[in-house]
């Protein structure tokens, strides 16, 4: 929780001249673009291990 | 461990470096949009997917093109050839992919909608789907037929990228002008422009370390099914000499 706290804060929010939703969407935007290219370079890495077994 | 894999670890370690110092910049190191406040921090990584696209999947056709003009003459060249058109179609899916889901958070946010079918989202739609189909007639297809179906494949998904590139231009759409190369006025303020920058670059240069390791993942694939292949018929030849 307390990580997830800190990654809220690592993204710039002011209440002033931000909308409540972007609260959400940008961090989401984040997150989603390195867990897709992680997954990716994960899925690479099994094959590359199911390879050197065979 | 090769040169190869040596080269690739450290490049990795300066990839990453790149990308952290990308991710400085576009969170902390760029100020706020006077319209769309700190969503427009959702450019820093919408606009480098767009451009890991536009670099993967031209090169998905150049490789392609070339399997299909020399997998007679030179057949394991051709091999090489193929196996980078997979590498390079599967990262740009990726690209293409991420562009769409970040470009729908965002246009939720600055819009009010998720989705609309205007013509630049909707040829995009059909560009991501056209890659995926490539991905999965090499997935679900074998022989050497199957790599000059799915080559002749690119040629025609190619086709969609420069619609895709002028839709802005040739209708009205919900989505916004160019922002690079567009009319006059268009363009971006200079303290965005390092974070712009960098983060294209730094996610240009992951796609191309990621394609090089998928690269070399699928030729040795194809080596060892090549291999397996000229075993089987070596055995069929000797099984026939015994016979005879």
């Amino acid at each position: 929780m307390t990580s997830l706290l800190l990654l809220v804060r690592f993204f710039p929010y002011d209440p002033s001249i931000d909308v409540p939703l972007e609260r959400i969407h940008l961090p989401l935007i984040y997150c989603l673009t390195w867990g897709f290219h992680l997954t990716y370079l994960a899925y690479i890495a099994a094959k590359w291990k199911s390879l050197r077994k065979k | 461990m090769s040169v190869w894999w040596k080269l690739r670890s450290l490049a990795f370690l300066f990839v990453i470096a790149l990308l952290g110092y990308g991710l400085v910049l576009a969170l902390q190191g760029s100020p706020p949009d006077a319209q769309q406040g700190n969503m427009i921090r959702a450019f820093y990584y919408h606009f480098p997917d767009w451009i890991g696209a536009s670099v993967f999947l031209p090169l998905n056709l150049v490789a392609s093109i070339t399997y299909l003009a020399i997998r007679s003459k030179r057949p394991l060249l051709a091999m090489k050839a193929d196996s980078l058109a997979l590498a390079s179609a599967e990262m740009g899916v990726v690209f293409c992919g991420l562009g769409l889901i970040t470009g729908s958070l965002w246009g939720r946010v600055a819009w009010g909608i998720w989705w609309t079918w205007d013509a630049r989202l909707t040829t995009t739609l059909i560009l991501w789907l056209i890659y995926v189909s490539y991905l999965m007639v090499r997935r679900f297809s074998s022989g050497s037929s199957a790599a000059v179906l799915c080559a002749v494949l690119a040629i025609f998904g190619f086709c969609d990228i420069p619609i895709v590139y002028m839709s802005t231009r040739w209708w009205r759409t919900q989505h916004p002008a160019p922002v690079f190369g567009g009319d006059e006025g268009s363009g971006i303020a200079a303290n965005m422009q390092a974070a712009v920058w960098w983060n294209a670059l730094a996610w240009v240069a992951w796609g191309a370390l990621i394609v090089s390791i998928r690269y070399a993942v699928e030729l040795r694939r194809q080596e060892i099914e090549a291999a397996k292949g000229t075993e089987l018929i070596d055995d069929r030849e000797f099984e026939g000499v015994a016979h005879d």
